[in-house]
């Protein structure tokens, strides 16, 4: 005698994995036989079966009939009508909770979450946003009826399923047991679920049974078959569950594969978005380029290799982001965001038109930084200052030509060693250096010899683990225990320099005599070079960081010895305070503009000039914008920085004039402590300021915006191009999280988007004139014609711009003001009538 | 008729000003005496004297978060308001108040 519970279904996002999970899990409590029926469409599904539930394609509101046969059944059907009426609601508002607690981060643009996008976040490993269609390289999936021929029986293809069926979940038992990790064992949990999931043991063994195909064809073709249903869903859970059937597939047919001989080749037959789990430097060299449009790794190190290549070709790409394999399928649309770190599948309509519009502000800031980035490294009245790269490995180098290096102030060489079990000989080490003399077209490179430590473990040499090893076995100080090593590197440094301007530096200097050493083994170099006829140069420049105090207060001794130095900021800075810049606990020393560090360079810079030689810095301070000033008017002549950073700090650049640095300088040495300092260059960033709240690049009449994500991403990239904004992503969740208090639509047609956040430079006001005036919340209500913006930055205690801004905000709830507004006939004149307004 | 209000809002660069301005517009118009004080990021301004609350037939709290200094309108008849009904509503709002006070 059967029993029924008939019900609409309630969920809001229909009966995806998770409830179907919960539902299969309460009824396997009980013997009795249950089966669901969703009366909408016709589909029926056992109910102890996830897989079978999901494919009743259940949405919300659908008439549904659960009928349950045998014993206990009164109590399997009270029990699933607890579940369903009670527990599932309240469990998915906790998991719409987690999702809006996603919100409020930086980072990830509101428009993924108000439009319920399904997206995966990984680290961004490539910038730049790319929209197209994915190729997955998964060799193990790859496996099908055609590529494994039936070489058993059907029993025994039968068996060897069972077989490897027990192997996969013993070994998933066995990590179960052994891992105390929370997630790890709900994934292992999902993961059994699959495997003794009737619905996909009774596929495989049919596809056997009717299509006599073998076990490995029948799992990829079952996994398949179930991912499709999985994928006509739109929710991220049902994304999820794939990607747990398509890894249970996978570790299925390993197992009836017995070993896996993956193609490492990855070919692509038409432009695609590459997904792989990782890309080796030789996969990633093989691929045809002109059809890679973008990146997507699982477990690829943001430095490997193949992403310091990539990264060089301008390819967007993200990389640490497991799954990506499975929860994408191949062919499918995505729009890879790199410079955030995000893929979106399948974007609906306003998240593609949010991404058209962030491509085209992405166009416009590559345009900027290629204008800026062919600026010759010069101050505002002229005085050069060479702004040069610092590069980690040689393909770096192309980029940071692109970005305006006008030279190589540091050119690491540790890599040279790294992963690998014997030394690089002088031969290969020469090829590559003779191929940067031949690629730097003139300009100057200073090669840096190996900076090797007991930090920094190197599988052929033999550095032991140090307590201490900054102040430990390190740089220049090894290089007497592995005298052959530095040998063959300043020989081949030596004969590359013939062909272009090369030159060698010596790190972790810290007493003349180390370089007296370097000094008399670079003139044995020189004769064996000379006595055997090879060409070489002998006069190559050397010179010598400035990393270590000791160093630092003998400059004039080096300089008998040496062409030129180079402060390592960052290493000095750390010697200097006895401090770990990156320590938790001391986060007010080792900053860059204190007056102690400042005294320190200052005196370097003073002696090194004393003694007629060349100076340069090569650290992060180099590339801040806020230590610009300062490094300028302490006379360095060049910075090296990572190139990214060349554009903006030759623009800053252009617009110091050296003797207002030159006495900024002297000013802030003079400061008792560093937040004076700090002090003191805000009123430097703020001088020469036109202190105009408001100009027409701030202006938009006839803004193509439709939605207020639309209008607060217009007016972060209006701020970002303005060059008033820090980071746009900042100040666009600034005003999010105004808005979210309650929105600013203020009535009158009018919003008035407004926030203050440490990502603004300076106080401004923005100001947008619809084409087409809409809703500005999306509960409706009245269409907004315009919007005004007013951001302050978070520490602005200037009484006035606060002062202006209750006064704008007056003028606004004055319906003549707004008819002036309205009627502006183009984007200098409504910023004529704001500033009018401001004035007042 | 005198009414005295208080304005405020999270930033406190907009929305305090707004609704400030309107209420004192509004009033002007209807030939009431409105007097706002602000709590905005500027701190307290157009403070409310003793003399004004003890005068005032009604009192305005136009505010997203709470108002400071509360205590001081003890046994006086308050309108509590959100701080966007003041900017599209004053003198609806005032209208009502007219209305009820009788006067």
């Amino acid at each position: 005698m059967a029993v029924e519970y008939s019900f609409a279904f309630p969920l809001p996002q229909g009966l995806h994995a998770r409830p179907a999970s919960l539902i299969q899990e309460t009824a396997a409590r009980f013997p009795a036989k249950v089966a669901w029926d969703n009366l909408g469409n016709g589909n029926s599904a056992d109910a102890k079966s996830v897989l079978s539930l999901i494919g009743t394609d259940t949405q919300r509101g659908d008439p549904c009939r659960i009928r349950a046969e045998g014993a206990d059944e009164r109590a399997v059907l009270r029990a699933l009508r607890h579940l369903i009426e009670a527990e599932l609601p309240e469990r998915e508002k906790e998991a719409d909770a987690g999702l809006a607690a996603m919100a409020g981060k930086a980072g990830i643009p509101r428009i993924l979450i108000l439009e319920k996008a399904i997206f995966f976040q990984g680290l961004p490993a490539g910038r730049g946003i790319i929209r197209g269609r994915v190729t997955v390289h998964d060799p193990a999936l790859e496996i099908s009826a055609e590529e494994t021929p039936l070489s058993r029986s059907s029993a025994e293809e039968k068996i060897a399923y069972l077989a490897a069926a027990t192997s996969v979940e013993n070994e998933m038992r066995r990590r179960r047991e052994e891992t105390q990790e929370k997630t790890e064992r709900a994934v292992l949990d999902a993961h059994l679920a699959i495997l003794r999931d009737p619905a996909f043991s009774a596929k495989v063994t049919a596809l056997m049974d009717v299509e006599g195909v073998s076990a490995a064809s029948a799992v990829s073709r079952a996994s398949r078959l179930f991912c499709d249903t999985l994928q006509a869903g739109r929710s991220r859970y049902l994304r999820e569950r794939m990607a747990d059937i398509r890894d249970v597939s996978r570790q299925l047919l390993v197992r009836l594969s017995g070993a896996s001989a993956p193609d490492t080749r990855i070919r692509l037959g038409a432009p695609a978005i590459l997904i792989a789990e990782d890309l080796s430097p030789s996969q990633f060299l093989a691929l045809d380029k002109s059809l890679l449009l973008g990146l997507g790794l699982e477990t690829a190190g943001v430095t490997s290799h193949a992403l310091i290549m990539s990264r060089a070709r301008g390819i967007p790409a993200i990389t640490g982001c497991p799954g990506l394999r499975e929860k994408l399928r191949a062919g499918e649309e995505v729009i890879l965001d790199g410079s955030r770190g995000l893929i979106i599948p399948a974007p609906a309509a306003a998240v593609g038109r949010y991404y058209e519009r962030e491509m085209e502000a992405e166009r416009k800031r590559t345009a900027a930084r290629r204008k800026s980035s062919i600026l010759p490294g010069r101050t505002a009245d002229g005085r050069a200052v060479e702004i040069a790269a610092n590069i980690g490995h040689p393909e770096e180098l192309q980029a940071a030509w692109n970005d305006g290096a006008e030279g190589v102030g540091l050119f690491r060489t540790e890599w040279l060693l790294m992963d690998r079990s014997s030394p690089p000989g002088e031969e290969e080490q020469y090829a590559l250096y003779a191929r940067l003399a031949a690629e730097a077209k003139g300009r100057p490179i200073i090669v840096r010899t190996f900076d090797i430590g007991g930090d920094k473990p190197i599988s052929f040499l033999p550095l032991p683990p140090e307590s201490n090893p900054f102040l430990g076995f390190r740089g220049i100080r090894v290089y007497e225990r592995f005298a052959g090593l530095i040998r063959a590197q300043l020989r081949a440094i030596m004969r590359a320099a013939a062909e272009g301007p090369l030159k060698i530096m010596f790190p972790m200097v810290s007493l003349p005599e180390e370089i007296l050493g370097m000094k008399e083994l670079l003139g044995q170099v020189r004769e064996e070079l000379a006595a055997a006829a090879v060409p070489h140069r002998p006069d190559v420049p050397v010179g010598m960081m400035v990393e270590v105090p000791s160093a630092a207060m003998q400059i004039d001794r080096f300089s008998e010895h040496v062409d030129f130095f180079s402060v390592g900021s960052n290493d000095l800075l750390q010697y200097l305070f006895a401090a770990d810049r990156g320590h938790p606990s001391l986060p007010g020393f080792g900053r860059p503009h204190h007056p102690a560090f400042l005294r320190l360079l200052k005196t370097i810079v003073e002696a090194a000039h004393g003694q007629g030689k060349w100076i340069g810095l090569c650290g992060e301070a180099a590339a801040s914008p806020r230590m610009l000033p300062l490094l300028v008017g302490l006379g360095f002549d060049e910075l090296s920085l990572t190139s990214s950073a060349i554009p903006e700090i030759k623009s800053r650049l252009r617009g110091l004039e050296s003797a207002a640095c030159r006495e900024l300088v002297e000013a802030a040495v003079g400061l008792p402590v560093g937040r004076d300092v700090d002090a003191l260059l805000d009123s430097f960033e703020r001088r020469g300021e036109s202190g105009a709240l408001i100009t027409p690049e701030l202006v938009r009449i006839g803004s193509d915006s439709r939605s207020k994500a639309e209008v607060l991403q217009e007016l972060a990239v209006m701020m970002e191009a303005a060059g008033r904004v820090g980071s746009r992503d900042e100040i666009e969740a600034a005003l999010w999280q105004r808005e979210d208090t309650f929105s600013t639509g203020i009535g009158f047609g009018m919003a008035i988007p407004h926030g203050q956040t440490a990502a603004v430079r300076s106080a401004s006001v923005g100001f947008l004139r619809f084409a087409v005036p809409f809703a500005w919340d999306a509960a409706g209500g009245e269409a907004v014609e315009m919007a005004v913006m007013l951001v302050l930055p978070a520490a602005d205690s200037n009484r006035d711009h606060l002062k202006i801004l209750a006064r704008l905000s007056r003028r606004l709830v004055d319906e003549e003001f707004r008819a002036e507004l309205r009627a502006a006939a183009d984007e200098t004149a409504a910023a004529e009538i704001i500033s009018g307004a401001l004035a007042e | 008729m005198t009414i005295v209000g208080i304005t405020a809002c999270p930033t406190g660069i907009a929305h305090t000003y707004m609704a400030a301005e309107r209420l004192e517009k509004a009033g002007k118009k209807m030939g009431l005496r409105v007097k706002v004080e602000t709590q905005g990021a500027m701190g307290i301004e157009n403070e409310l004297t003793a003399e004004d609350i003890r005068e005032a037939a009604a009192v305005i709290f136009a505010a997203g978060i709470p108002v400071q200094g509360k205590e001081r309108f003890e046994g006086k008849t308050i309108y509590e308001i959100g701080v966007q009904e003041a900017i599209k509503n004053a003198e609806a709002i005032l209208l009502k108040i007219q209305n009820e006070i009788g006067r």
